[in-house]
């Protein structure tokens, strides 16, 4: 049996946040609470209630789940000032949240009792979680969904930050419209995205320069520099991370192209705390029931395995 | 303002809303907003939240909730059509006039396939005022626009359409789901809502009603909302500029000014 109520919690700066508590009922238990990190603009509810399934599912583990909105979305108090949805994810890659993530665990910690926590969400919940749990060791653990590496924005330029996994992917699809003519009419009428279609046949263009001057790692244009010393902090003090991706997702080969490629050298040692896993035919909010039921699953046996 | 989220009962499964009351008196007209379909609910959800504590601070009681299967509500999208979303409406109806005694009648607002369903509970409730944005006229043509999600979807995974409209169909028809943006839609709710034409017959509601075309352009009212119009006795129709802001566009919308500012003196004029 699973209790389900809404809850309010008040952030530093006095808004007041709404959420879920789903409560597992008797002897069951565990001492290790979720906090399951809204994605983006999508709310403590994540799309197609992809929280509540999560929620559910845990909470019947054994684990206190809470699942909330972040000042000024879903539910609850205050505002988003920016204008167009890219620079708000920028602000949230740039750790928007940590604060109200903070305040939740204080939260659970005076009214539930509980100060050891697993942080777990979809692409933004994912980053703030990986920010807010890098300074603070209440965090035993992080799961991510598509954690993203890069920096969104108005200004970025989406084409020249292409992975090559991407451009090989738009490869294929121009090798098969090769023989649609609704393809080549759309091309010769110049309606046809050209600095796509270079980028994509002349790969080599792009790949030079892909890594900053200074030899650090974080790559120039739009790769998080906030993102390798926060995934540092993490591993180095011990703390376990299990980053799901989706094959037909972009943010794996982000992830993989900008950011793992080039650090995976100084964490040879620390592989036992970093566990990254593809789901098969999956996109990003993991729409079909299939690729739900793997994540679940392995989300669980982690879980299980590392805060029993 | 008080604002409140709380459960409440549908028979076997709970729903969750959030009421608004407003810290001075009631204006006497209480309100529901009935939520969009699927990830459109999601999409605009601040909006609503918004318009919501404007219209308390307005001084009018205000329920939001999620139908059985979508939001925070108990049960499973898999198990929702068009009547357990009706009979939320008049459940979520019901608890607003509990909630807060001494209302002396009950609007209901809602925003496209949210606007559709709040007008057909209308024909069945003592709705004082109907609301209908954007209201989705045509339900088959609806339910086609969802599944065309489902092929996109599909070409996104595996490179290729594996099964196509036709065979999605068939598949609901021997009553297996079909899912769109992970909802899993069965045979009832499809053929429910394929089966609605909102400017096809007479409504049987007679209050006041307002029916506003949204669009980012300013252009005419279409046929279908007017054929609307015609159809439910006492309705007006406006056009409001907003983008289309319950699916993913390139602005952020936290709220729709021209929207509820359009509403708002449609209220205060048939306040009297």
């Amino acid at each position: 049996m699973v209790d389900v109520d809404p809850v309010i919690i008040k952030n530093r700066n006095g808004l007041l946040l709404y959420g879920m508590l789903h409560t597992p009922m008797g002897s069951q238990r565990k001492k290790t609470a979720i906090l399951l990190l809204s994605p983006g603009i999508k709310s403590r509810i994540a799309p197609h209630r992809l929280y509540v399934k999560m929620a559910e599912r845990y909470a019947i583990e054994g684990y206190v789940v809470l699942r909330f909105d972040y000042h000024g979305l879903g539910d609850s108090e205050g505002d988003v000032k920016e204008n167009l949805v890219a620079d708000f994810y920028r602000t949230v890659q740039q750790g928007r949240y940590v604060d109200d993530v903070l305040a939740a665990m204080e939260y659970m910690e005076e009214k539930q009792g509980i100060g050891r926590f697993v942080l777990g969400g979809l692409c933004g919940g994912a980053l703030t979680g990986l920010f807010a749990g890098s300074d603070d060791m209440r965090v035993v653990g992080l799961f991510g969904l598509g954690i993203p590496v890069i920096l969104d924005g108005n200004e970025v330029d989406p084409v020249k930050n292409m992975t090559e996994g991407q451009a090989e992917r738009m490869r294929g699809m121009y090798y098969r419209k090769l023989l649609d003519l609704q393809a080549w009419k759309r091309f010769f009428s110049l309606k046809s995205d050209f600095r796509v279609i270079w980028r994509v046949l002349k790969p080599e263009e792009s790949k030079t320069g892909m890594k900053s001057p200074e030899g650090n790692g974080s790559e120039v244009s739009n790769f998080n520099p906030l993102f390798p010393p926060a995934f540092r902090k993490m591993v180095f003090s011990s703390r376990k991370l299990l980053l799901i991706f989706s094959d037909m997702d972009r943010l794996y080969w982000e992830y993989d192209e900008k950011f793992w490629q080039s650090h995976k050298d100084m964490y040879k040692e620390k592989m036992d705390y970093i566990d990254v896993r593809v789901l098969k035919n999956a996109n990003h909010i993991l729409s079909f029931p299939e690729s739900q039921k793997e994540m679940l699953n392995w989300t669980c046996d982690w879980l299980r395995g590392n805060y029993p | 303002m008080i604002e409140t989220p709380f459960y409440f009962a549908n028979g076997t499964y709970r729903l969750f809303g959030v009421l608004d009351e407003p810290d001075r008196q009631s204006r006497g007209t209480g309100y529901v907003l009935c939520y969009p379909f699927a990830e459109e609910r999601l999409w605009s959800q601040r909006v609503y939240v918004d318009f919501a504590r404007e219209l308390s601070r307005r001084g009018n009681p205000v329920l939001r909730f999620d139908f059985m299967g979508t939001g925070d509500s108990e049960g499973k999208f898999e198990d929702a059509d068009v009547e357990t979303f009706l009979s939320d409406i008049g459940c979520a109806m019901r608890t607003l006039n509990t909630k807060i005694p001494g209302l002396n009648d009950v609007g209901l607002i809602g925003l496209r396939f949210g606007a559709t369903l709040a007008a057909l509970a209308a024909e069945r409730s003592d709705v004082s005022r109907l609301i209908l944005w954007d209201p989705i006229i045509d339900g088959n043509q609806y339910m086609q626009e969802i599944l065309r999600s489902n092929l996109v979807t599909q070409t996104v995974i595996f490179k290729t359409v594996q099964k196509d409209r036709k065979i999605l169909i068939q598949d609901l028809m021997e009553g297996k789901t079909v899912n769109a943006d992970g909802y899993e839609i069965s045979r009832k709710l499809y053929e429910g809502i394929s089966g609605i034409r909102l400017n096809e017959r007479m409504s049987r509601y007679e209050n006041r009603c307002l029916i506003v075309q949204i669009d980012n352009r300013g252009g005419p009212i279409k046929e279908k909302l007017l054929e609307l119009k015609k159809a439910i006795i006492h309705s007006s129709a406006i056009n409001v500029r907003e983008e289309p802001f319950w699916r993913e566009i390139r602005a952020y919308y936290g709220r729709a000014g021209n929207l509820s500012r359009a509403t708002l003196e449609w209220m205060d004029s048939s306040d009297g």
